[in-house]
């Protein structure tokens, strides 16, 4: 780990002139991504940005409007909360089917939104110089390389790293908003919060680097209240996602007609994929196992094969369909 | 401006550190570090506390779980310097002198290790498992104790134990 | 360490046999329990390795001039400035410990080689520093694995043929005179062609890391008398002993290796490997004791793996199931350095009464680690291949897997026609198939489900050698009548302090936590590698001997000393149970502690071995 200056903000204010004056320069929250690659060599800081002590931004809010979660509440607060579990199933569910209770215990909410892909060229950087989302335009060793657990939707001749997280699956599928302070405050909806890779990889997220993540807002739905995140992987806890999907569904009165329905999906895709192909295909449809699957098989229409994770493209329409189904009582 | 603490490299070699005053097992542990250096080889290579174990470095493997302020967290991903102020227990810290918490007795009593190196983690986790009220089942204990690995495959006892403690009369809370 | 424990005797006064805590429970709940990286020898500094980057070449130039500078930095070391080391021939041909030497030469073998050291201050400085050591390589085409089409040019032959169509062409694969003897009996190829029923499979496994949870690493420190001492995790520490002072040229009595508590082996630590000679070459470069921990990464690269490995069954049968022919040619994975040889057709010789049987392996070059000893080598892999092969038979057969292996059930060992000393499989089958409940098995594919997944039940089988090897304890009697046990065998988890204070309990008559065992240091008497399930065996073997040596001369005591209340008594009137020598017949009684002192006798210690009688 290179040496670096570590200072802890009182203010946003301050944390914010900090970041803006060094190159550089890093929040950090949890630090359980940023942590990690810096030992990794892919993150080299000269200066650490502490944020985890500035106060009034670990709240949590529940009402009847959705849910405000304020950057820097914990991953295991939000996940444990009582009004989230029991109201709003795929934010708690999300959440803690994602790391461990001890990560979650460090990880924030908006540090979450900021973790970056598992890609192991990513991660390696003395073995596989080759990274064009580490090192921009010195290639994706991961095109030609162990890729099983590579996007197959989303990806570019320039980068096939999966988004790993199951959190914003969430987010994408509820039509969050990511609050961001830069001077002034604005909003941004979560599916554009994360950037296709396209020529530029290395960029991930429409934000300044000085500009911080304040708070994540989930408007309340009724296809919220009804939903759920499955997920699916090499082990069944403490793993990152082989293909997730986060639901939701509002029937209508007869209870068969579909009139809102949500599907994202994870583990598959290089940002947490909405697919509202699938939702067309279900809205003001009548809800049964044949319909579900034939939807859901639109989920990875344009999906690309790199080699060793074709399997996804045939997984994920399963897992939104079972996820589909488990939400529809079919189960 | 509003710094508590600010630690910069862009002096001469010998003052590259600083000192960060931790606050272990309740007792006070001013180390003289670089920002760079994290909880775990704050507390291993320089506090000497080697009840807390480096099994994977990178969060991977929950050997090196120790508690922040009541909570459970991996030591390899905090920096020292994050945890200052606040209360840090360790293995070492988790029972009096002499005495075994009832999570430790547990573990002896189930046999829920072999070569021992997990077990610190193990603990320091089921402790903090039990307090946050995720041990209510086995399926809860197998979820949410899933983040320490342990090589020697003594899962089955480690849930035993969790669950005797849990369901016992012992009244255990995070310290 | 001295591990104790408490745990009130039974009437009966014996232990083993017995539910009881580990002897170093209290130990390693309370994380007291020192593992090797766990010391601090005054003055210690920090290693970090530098590793390669490319799998197959050589070093052109390295340049540690940013390195060198930089805060804290004492020393880097690489190929054109270290020490030289001697090689260790502990066991031929890269079983349990690799002939690869780091920082000898400019070649690189595999990828993860350690091609410099950087020892600082501090381990941040160390692992900063080495990330800065700047290195210019020759590449060259590495080999990668089983199935890489350049890995004929170090066999000679066809690189079509790489694919082992056919058992007995292995052109591909290396033929060295260091493989052992193939194994043959009756005419298999022809027992095969003549089969009605006949299966071949090939089946390729990956490479198996070991992966205990706690890393390998190091702590190496000189004296002033030119000794050795290092900490190390050890399966083995008579195995690391040696290895360190054929290395460094010396005699092994000025060599001490200390590993009383190991965080896994599974075959990762059972001798001394890379991090060890690198930290023993700092610390006599820098007259300072050094600590090298390998990261979790570096690990990975620090031991010998489970090769990969490809197997290729034949078995050919009649229609009732009866195996005429058995066909079993293993190629694996070695490195450049040594052949090791996986040998998974240990198996196939004992497991059946086959009466026509080939075994052969083969090895192919890679650029990698000498593989090594990784969990039942050879057995574990071998088994897998062959009963696959036996359920594929089975299937072929429409027979019930089990039937078929009863079919074949060798009532005596096939391949020396000799009888078994005990086989009790026949028993364990029926056993686990009660157990199961077999009976409700559905052989069709796709035809059982719990829930909605669909799932299959299987059975299978293997075999596994005993092993004794000679071993060497010292039970000591002390006169405040507690007994300390010591040998260098190790207790990787497996229970070893437990077992030796059981052993020593009952032997000599104390309570349990009167015993104290004493594991892991060479500077104790000797053991045998904890490995192939012997330590248990071989270690109680020597306790055992050396325990009632030592009750023996307590006995002789209690008769013969004026001192004693016992000593009109007959040696077969004295009992010991629970520290306290009496008289059967009479009330006459003593304490052992009490004995030694009236007797004046400070201690009474005893080595004992299971080494060969020399006749």
């Amino acid at each position: 780990m290179r040496e670096f200056a570590y200072v802890r903000a009182a203010t946003v204010p301050d944390a914010r002139q900090a970041v803006t004056g060094q190159a550089d320069a890093r929040f950090l929250a949890g630090g359980t991504t940023m942590v990690d690659l810096m030992k990794c060599g892919v993150e080299e800081p000269s200066t650490l940005v502490d944020i985890t002590r500035l106060p009034g931004l670990d709240g949590i809010e529940v009402g009847p409007d959705g849910v405000r979660l304020g950057s820097l509440a914990r991953m295991s607060d939000a996940a444990n909360d009582p009004r989230i579990r029991g109201e709003f199933p795929v934010l708690s569910e999300s959440l803690w089917r994602g790391a461990s209770e001890q990560l979650r215990n460090m990880a924030t909410i908006g540090g979450n939104l900021m973790q970056r892909t598992r890609c192991s060229y990513f991660r390696e950087s003395s073995a596989f110089p080759a990274c064009n989302k580490r090192d921009p335009g010195s290639g994706c060793a991961a095109l030609d390389g162990v890729n099983r657990g590579h996007a197959v939707l989303g990806t570019s001749p320039s980068c096939i790293a999966t988004y790993p997280g199951d959190f914003a699956v969430a987010l994408v599928a509820f039509d969050a908003t990511v609050i961001v302070e830069n001077g002034d405050r604005r909003g941004i909806p979560a599916d554009e919060f994360f950037l296709l890779p396209g020529d530029t990889p290395h960029v991930e997220h429409p934000i300044a680097p000085a500009e911080m993540i304040l708070a994540v807002e989930v408007p309340a739905s009724a296809a919220l209240r009804r939903s759920h995140y499955l997920k699916v992987r090499d082990r069944e806890s403490y793993e990152f996602a082989t293909a997730s999907a986060a639901v939701g569904l509002e029937l209508e009165g007869d209870g068969r007609t579909v009139r809102d329905v949500r599907v994202a999906l994870g583990g598959v895709a290089t940002k947490p994929w909405r697919a509202r192909n699938v939702e067309a295909a279900l809205t003001g449809r009548t809800l049964d196992e044949p319909t579900v699957r034939a939807a859901c098989a639109l989920a990875t229409e344009g999906a690309v094969d790199h080699g060793m994770n074709g399997f996804k493209i045939e997984l994920a329409p399963r897992v939104a369909a079972r996820a589909l189904l488990t939400v529809g009582g079919f189960d | 401006m509003g710094w508590i603490m600010a630690i910069s490299p862009n002096v001469p070699t010998d003052v590259r550190t600083v000192t960060v005053r931790l606050t272990v097992n309740g007792g006070e542990l001013p180390l003289e570090i670089e920002p760079r250096v994290t909880l775990l080889d704050a507390l291993r290579e320089y506090a000497h506390l080697y009840g807390v174990k480096k099994g994977c470095d990178q969060g991977q493997c929950g050997a090196c779980t120790v508690h922040v302020d009541g909570r459970r967290v991996l030591a390899c991903l905090t920096l020292a310097a994050q945890a200052e102020g606040q209360e840090v227990t360790t293995i070492e810290g988790l029972a009096a002198e002499g005495e075994l918490h009832p999570m430790q007795d547990a573990f002896i009593r189930h046999d829920a290790f072999q070569c021992g190196y997990c077990t610190p983690g193990q603990i320091m986790s089921a402790v903090a498992c039990i307090a946050e009220g995720h041990a209510g089942s086995d399926a809860d204990v197998r979820e949410y104790m899933s983040g320490n690995l342990c090589r020697c495959g003594a899962y089955p006892h480690i849930r035993a134990a969790v669950r005797d403690v849990a369901t016992g009369s012992a009244e255990v809370t995070a310290p | 360490m001295v591990a104790t424990r408490s745990d009130a005797p039974r009437s009966d006064g014996s232990f083993l046999g017995r539910h009881l805590p580990r002897a170093d429970g209290v130990t390693k709940v309370t994380g007291r329990a020192d593992y090797a990286l766990e010391h601090d020898p005054p003055g210690v500094v920090h290693a970090a390795v530098v590793e390669s980057t490319i799998p197959a070449g050589r070093v052109l130039r390295i340049d540690t001039t940013t390195a060198a500078g930089m805060p804290g930095v004492l020393r880097i070391l690489t190929h054109a400035d270290a020490p030289s080391l001697r090689p260790c021939p502990l066991v031929p041909e890269g079983a349990v410990m690799e002939s690869f030497l780091p920082l000898q030469d400019d070649r690189i073998h595999y990828s993860g080689q350690p091609i410099g050291l950087v020892i600082a201050e501090t381990l941040e400085q160390a692992t900063e520093a080495a990330h800065q050591v700047r290195v210019e390589y020759e590449s060259r085409p590495a080999v990668a694995d089983l199935d890489d089409p350049e890995c004929t040019s170090v066999g000679g032959g066809a690189a079509e043929r790489n694919g082992h169509k056919d058992a007995h062409d292995q052109d591909c694969v290396q033929s060295a005179t260091t493989l052992p003897p193939d194994s043959e009996r009756g005419d298999p190829r022809g027992a095969l062609d003549a089969s009605v029923v006949r299966v071949e499979q090939v089946y390729t496994t990956p490479r198996e890391t070991a992966s205990p949870l706690e890393p390998l690493g190091t702590i190496a420190e000189w004296g002033d008398d030119g000794s050795l001492t290092v900490w190390l995790p050890s399966q083995w520490v008579e195995g690391a002993h040696r290895a360190l002072a054929d290395w460094f040229d010396m005699s092994v009595y000025k060599v001490r290796v200390v590993s009383p508590f190991v965080g896994g082996g599974f075959g990762a630590k059972v001798t001394a490997h890379p991090d060890a000679s690198l930290a023993a070459m700092a610390a006599s470069v820098l007259s300072r004791p050094v600590k090298l921990a390998l990261t979790r990464p570096q690990t990975f690269n620090g031991y010998g793996p489970r090769p990969a490995i490809r197997q290729r069954l034949a078995l050919g049968a009649d229609t009732g199931g009866r195996l005429q022919a058995l066909i079993h040619a293993g190629v694996n994975e070695t490195s450049f350095a040594d052949e090791y040889v996986e040998g998974g057709g240990g198996t196939a010789k004992v497991m059946y009464a086959v009466p026509n049987l080939s075994t052969t392996q083969g090895v192919v070059k890679v650029n990698s680690f000498t593989p090594s000893w990784k969990r039942a080598p050879g057995e574990a892999i071998g088994a897998f291949a062959l009963e696959s092969a036996m359920d594929e038979l089975a299937h072929e057969l429409g027979m019930d897997p089990i039937e078929l292996r009863l079919r074949n059930y060798a009532e005596q060992d096939p391949q020396t026609q000799k009888p078994w000393s005990t086989r009790r499989l026949r028993e364990a089958y029926e056993a686990g198939a009660r157990a199961f409940g077999w009976e409700r098995r559905s052989p069709e594919p796709r035809s059982m489900r719990d829930g909605r997944q669909l799932i299959g039940w299987g059975m299978a089988g293997g075999a596994f050698p005993v092993v004794q090897t000679p071993a060497e304890a010292r039970v000591t009697v002390l006169d405040d009548g507690s007994v300390e046990v010591a040998s260098s065998g190790p207790d990787i988890g497996t229970g070893t302090y437990t077992i030796l204070a059981q052993t020593t309990a009952d032997v000599v008559g104390v309570p349990i936590d009167r015993v104290r065992v004493q594991l892991g240091d060479t500077s104790l008497p000797g053991a045998p590698v904890a490995g192939v399930s012997q330590i248990a065996n071989s270690l109680t073997g020597a306790v055992s001997r050396a325990a009632t040596a030592a009750r023996d001369e307590l006995v002789a005591l209690a008769m013969d000393h004026e001192q004693s209340p016992l000593r009109t008594a007959r040696a077969d009137d004295l009992v010991i149970r629970d520290g306290m020598i009496a008289h059967s017949q009479g009330s006459a009684q003593v304490t052992i502690a009490e004995l030694l002192r009236r007797v004046g006798t400070r201690t009474i210690e005893v080595t004992g071995d299971t080494l060969p009688l020399v006749r």
